[in-house]
């Protein structure tokens, strides 16, 4: 079995609401192998998000909480580890990438401003070197004509080159591990398929993994080795990508899994939506927090939480039924 | 973007006219009138005035109230009015054309002509007295409104929530409610009276302009920090913001670099009004520490009736407004790069 870049161990990431705690993150354990894509899949509000901004102490604290066994990436613990230190990894050894390249640039300043910073704070380079690299990168996530446009802004670029101006931006210390959080959901469907195919050919060259977080499943197949399916703000189910689509154990990834439109089945299949809402993370139900909206709940659903048990060879399960 | 800076500034003439004549209206519609006081003058003497200065034109009682010709009383000619009201306006509003016309033929020279109040001084010479005073003050003002509400609004921003947000906002609210002609006597007493560093009055030396420029700076100061710490808190909200820190950028750098130039957009704007009212000059300020500035003027004249002062005021009051008001459009496309000049 290949090394573990990323092993995340009982991770919470708590915020202050009235009269109680929203438990947006609550026990979560994840492990990334180097070189694979691990997809963390789930509705909005699940947590997923939430998981790598904990990881990353991108948590606003206060009021944010976070705590847990620890967070070890490349042998260190990044929930113990100093602001400074933290600082020093994201955007060189893990680098992230957001769902709306509309917002997710600075409106104010050019392309080569934002691409340069980078490596000027991580590797100590002049702007004139570092703006070489910068345009080298811009080629390379396929933006034409990068001598000329890295001098523009923003708002001068289409959404899919706006997406690549972020990928060229996380790529460009070349890190270990690269976080794309809901990359194409802002985006058309042809643009979609462009840039997760930027991303395949990313991970293939710099040889480093990927956290795919989307709540899209159909981004998910043919992108990811691994899933990891989050609800209410814990992992419900773990496991190799085509397993969990071809025998899913979690009544709620069934779910997803039948609410998602797809080509090959039958045509009178019928499309399958979950019933009711997630749950408000300040206000858990009791024992399973997906219980309510569960169609093979049992009365030992609503006392305890089900722990997370194996279910196969590299597979897990958090379920009482499954 | 030079040729909407040249537009802009060919805009700005039209403007004027239209506040020109605007103001020239309501000061001849006003009732009462520049030569009017409490000890009346002779019938001849007010006549030469009027005719002097064009409250009277002689070719316009001619056509329209033959009978007003010559020297008459003010009770005498009120009676003539009274008999024929429609002639009366009509030379009121002839009259009122041919002057005008003579002020508008002064601007356009450059000259304000004639004070109606001050008879031996023109209106140029006053505001040639006055106006290097009023923008030294209102320029330190502004330094002042700058200088304390940039600092107090990003170190609010910075630390929202905490002591030195609600200690700069304590600061603010003080700014804001506290009068000058309050704030100004307080500073004398503590300043000039108690610790004997700023002389309390008059306009002679450096030290003579920083008691005023603080009075007349501290209300603008207090808006500028609440704009800056409400633009600041905007900016930091957005996901750029998120993306600088996950790009691993020291604080310093999401904050100065990321976060300032969408922060400062809401204080820019502000700009542009507040400049003009500082550069015009504050009455308050003025009379609290003996400052020959122009803002005497500003109320003088107009219960003066002082027509040719009261309308320079106003339309130098214009001039400062519209181009405050394009410099900050100006500077508001310098910081945001989508503003487009069209």
């Amino acid at each position: 079995m290949s090394e573990l870049l990323l092993q995340v161990r009982n991770l919470h990431v708590h915020y202050p609401v009235d009269g109680g705690v929203s438990r947006a993150v609550d026990g979560v354990s994840l492990d990334v192998r180097r070189g694979e894509t691990l997809a963390v899949v789930g509705e909005s509000g699940s947590g997923k998000s939430q998981t790598m901004y904990g990881v990353l102490g991108l948590v606003p604290r206060p009021p944010g909480r976070v705590f847990g066994d620890g967070a070890y990436f490349e042998g260190e613990d990044l929930l113990r580890a100093s602001e400074r230190r933290l600082r020093g990894i994201r955007g060189n050894r893990i680098a992230m990438i957001f769902q709306d390249p509309m917002t997710a640039l600075n409106p104010f300043l050019t392309v080569e401003r934002q691409l340069t910073e980078v490596l000027e704070v991580h590797k100590g380079l002049r702007r004139k070197e570092a703006r070489n690299l910068a345009i080298e990168m811009l080629a390379k996530v396929g933006i034409p004509d990068p001598e000329r446009r890295i001098d523009q802004y923003p708002h001068q670029f289409s959404g899919g080159m706006r997406q690549r101006v972020m990928i060229a931006m996380a790529l460009l210390c070349r890190p270990s591990l690269l976080v794309a959080d809901e990359p194409t959901t802002a985006l058309d469907v042809t643009i979609q398929a462009q840039i997760l195919e930027l991303l395949r050919a990313t991970r293939r060259e710099m040889d480093g993994s990927i956290i795919l977080i989307t709540h899209d499943l159909g981004v998910v197949a043919g992108n990811a080795d691994r899933i990891a399916v989050m609800y209410a703000g814990r992992v419900v189910e773990k496991g190799p990508s085509r397993e969990i689509f071809e025998s899913p154990l979690h009544p709620y990834t069934r779910g997803l899994l039948a609410s998602v439109p797809r080509l090959d089945a039958e045509q009178k299949a019928p499309l399958v939506p979950i019933p009711g809402q997630p749950p408000d993370p300040s206000r858990l139900p009791s024992g399973c927090p997906f219980r309510p909206r569960c169609p093979a709940a049992t009365a030992r659903c609503a006392q305890e939480y089900p722990p997370t048990r194996s279910a196969g060879p590299e597979r897990e399960v958090a379920c009482w039924v499954a | 973007m030079i040729r909407f800076v040249l537009r802009r500034i060919l805009g700005i003439f039209p403007i004027l006219l239209v506040v020109f004549t605007f103001s020239f209206v309501l000061m001849r519609v006003a009732p009462g009138g520049p030569f009017d006081a409490e000890k009346p003058v002779p019938p001849e003497v007010k006549r030469n005035l009027e005719l002097r200065y064009r409250m009277r034109e002689p070719w316009c009682e001619a056509r329209f109230l033959p009978a007003l010709q010559g020297v008459r009383s003010p009770d005498e000619e009120r009676a003539l009015r009274r008999a024929s009201p429609w002639a009366s306006r009509a030379e009121r509003v002839c009259t009122g054309l041919f002057q005008y016309g003579w002020m508008l033929g002064n601007y356009v020279r450059g000259d304000f002509g004639p004070s109606y109040k001050y008879k031996d001084r023109s209106v140029n010479e006053f505001i040639r007295a006055g106006m290097p005073v009023t923008l030294q003050l209102g320029l330190l003002a502004v330094t002042f409104a700058l200088g304390i509400g940039l600092v107090a609004g990003l170190v609010a921003a910075v630390y929202q929530n905490r002591w030195p947000d609600h200690l700069a906002m304590i600061a603010a609210l003080l700014g804001i409610s506290v009068p000058n002609f309050v704030l100004g006597p307080v500073l004398i007493l503590v300043f000039s009276l108690g610790l004997l560093w700023f002389p309390p009055a008059r306009w002679e030396s450096l030290s003579h302009v920083f008691l005023p420029g603080l009075t007349l700076g501290s209300a603008y100061a207090a808006y500028v920090a609440r704009l800056t710490r409400g633009g600041m808190l905007e900016v930091v909200r957005q996901d750029f913001i998120r993306t600088a820190r996950a790009k691993g950028l020291p604080e310093r750098l999401v904050i100065l670099r990321h976060a300032l130039r969408g922060g400062l957009l809401p204080v820019v704007s502000y700009l542009g009004p507040a400049m003009a009212a500082l550069f015009t000059g504050s009455i308050v300020v003025e009379r609290i520490f003996n400052v020959p500035g122009m803002g005497r003027y500003f109320v003088d004249a107009a219960i003066n009736r002082d027509i040719t002062l009261a309308m320079a005021v106003v339309v130098v009051n214009a001039v400062f407004l519209l181009v405050a008001n394009l410099v900050v459009d100006v500077v508001l496309g310098i910081l945001d790069p989508r503003v487009r000049y069209e």
